[in-house]
């Protein structure tokens, strides 16, 4: 075997090889479709299409749970959501009420302080 | 038979070699499923910190410091993550860790974790990360550091609440601000394909946000993958196998993997508010964009930037971000392009040696008292 020739050219070294430059080109290719507009207007359709079935569907759904749990008197998905979102909102005056109450106290603090040098 | 052993040159005689060939290649995909199977619980976001404050999903963490408190510097740095994946890409893991190196460096880290958004968080906006809860989080470093002044680092959209923040209160208690792979001028990479996948004349926003409430992990997930279908979901597991052997390689693979595939919802009116004013409306350059009766105009942000952006980013294309220090009031700008891609450039392998090394610098340089 002479020195010019490869010494792992066995035939997982070929395949590596072969499989690495079909690749390079499946990915440009790839890359060269998902850009294209034709591509972009086919998966948005398909989305709309799965979406026209999914939320009558999803509404249905939410409407039954909703009834069964007025009928067995435990709170439905929406209030339970919207107590969170009341939650978060008061979560939000808490520290608004936090950052005054800092200010009030180092104002006091302040205060106090120069009540001290007097 | 001898013509496929013909196949490139390969010698008859060197079976042994082959099947040795073979036993390896078997052991790499053992390895290499093993390290799949496993990614999804591989050990992240391990350096020590401490929460010191939470809003509803909000998260606030200060890091333990690891340098005595003389050696410290005495401006808090808050790291501002994107709102669509977790933060845990800046302390990857020990070693390969942005976090970790600034500790090193004296700063004193504190970073904001958005957390999941729940049903309840459908209409959360931009306005609201960067007027309710990010103020919120910074005046509570302040208070935390006991300091006036305060350095932020935003990544990725979290730059963008970044910038907003610092629009909406140019006298606020910012010093310094650092942005990687800012998407601030949509209109200038025409060939992002997140431009053309939302394109109006065939995705229909309100349809897909009403319909869907939050945007699934699962749907930003999958468009991030089909920017570069082959790569990511053939390359990278091939990437695997080829690095099979070497556990360090393995390890670094699962973080990663884990963390692209550990993303979190995005509320419904942020990704509506992202693709009506951003993405189509460019709303941040044409100034139409208000905040709670504001309108955000960044020729307000005076104060000094460092604009990093990724050269082979294609989620955010450089072209986005190059011509940030032309919209800013700014005059102390440094634009720092980065030979990586979107997440390379934070933990690729020129990010310990130039881009944290460069980012610790420039915030020492501005931090002086």
């Amino acid at each position: 075997m002479s020195s010019e020739e490869p010494t792992t050219s066995g035939p997982l070294e070929v395949l590596r090889e072969a499989s690495a430059r079909a690749l390079d080109v499946a990915g440009q290719v790839a890359e060269q479709f998902v850009a294209s507009e034709g591509f972009s207007s086919v998966v948005s359709r398909a989305a709309n299409a799965v979406l026209d079935i999914v939320t009558p569907l999803r509404r249905g759904v939410n409407q039954l749970a909703e009834t069964a749990s007025e009928w067995t008197n435990i709170p439905t998905r929406g209030q339970v959501v919207e107590l969170a979102s009341r939650v978060n909102r008061l979560e939000l005056i808490l520290d608004d009420l936090d950052v005054k109450t800092d200010e009030v106290l180092k104002l006091l603090d302040g205060e106090v302080a120069d009540g001290r040098q007097d | 038979m001898g013509k496929l052993l013909m196949v490139g040159k390969i010698d008859p005689f060197d079976m042994f070699k082959y099947i040795a060939d073979g036993r390896r290649a078997f052991n790499r995909t053992r390895v290499a499923l093993q390290a799949v199977s496993k990614s999804s619980s591989y050990p992240v976001g391990l350096t020590p910190r401490e929460e010191i404050w939470s809003l509803h999903r909000l998260r606030l963490y200060r890091y333990v410091p690891r340098v005595p408190v003389e050696e410290r510097r005495s401006i808090p740095l808050l790291l501002v993550y994107a709102v669509i994946t977790r933060p845990f890409i800046m302390d990857l893991r020990p070693g390969k860790s942005f976090v970790e190196f600034m500790l090193d460096r004296g700063f004193d880290i504190y970073l904001i974790d958005w957390g999941e958004p729940g049903p309840e968080d459908k209409t959360t906006s931009f306005d609201d990360y960067a007027a309710e809860y990010l103020p919120r989080a910074i005046r509570r470093v302040l208070a935390d550091a006991g300091a006036d002044q305060i350095n932020l680092l935003g990544y990725c959209i979290g730059s963008i609440i970044a910038l907003q923040y610092a629009a909406l209160n140019p006298d606020g208690p910012v010093r310094n601000l650092v942005v990687l792979t800012a998407p601030v001028d949509q209109s200038a990479a025409t060939d992002s394909k997140f431009s053309v996948w939302l394109d109006e004349r065939w995705f229909d926003l309100d349809r897909v946000v009403d319909g869907m409430g939050n945007l699934p992990t699962v749907w930003i997930e999958t468009a991030a993958q089909m920017l570069k279908p082959v790569a990511n979901y053939v390359g990278a597991y091939l990437s695997l196998w080829e690095r099979a052997e070497d556990p360090k390689a393995v390890q670094s693979w699962q973080a990663m993997h884990r963390w692209v595939h550990d993303g979190i919802d995005l509320p419904a009116e942020t990704f509506r508010q992202w693709v009506r004013d951003y993405v189509r409306g460019n709303a941040l350059l044409t100034g139409e964009h208000v905040v709670r009766g504001r309108t955000i105009d960044l020729k307000e942000i005076t104060i000094p930037i460092l604009n990093v952006l990724a050269e082979f980013d294609h989620i955010v294309p450089s072209a986005q971000s190059l011509h940030l220090a032309d919209l800013v009031g700014s005059e102390d700008v440094q634009t720092e392009v980065l030979r990586a891609g979107h997440v390379g450039v934070m933990s690729g392998k020129h990010s310990k040696s130039f881009l944290w090394p460069l980012v610790a610098d420039w915030f020492g340089e501005r931090s002086e008292d």
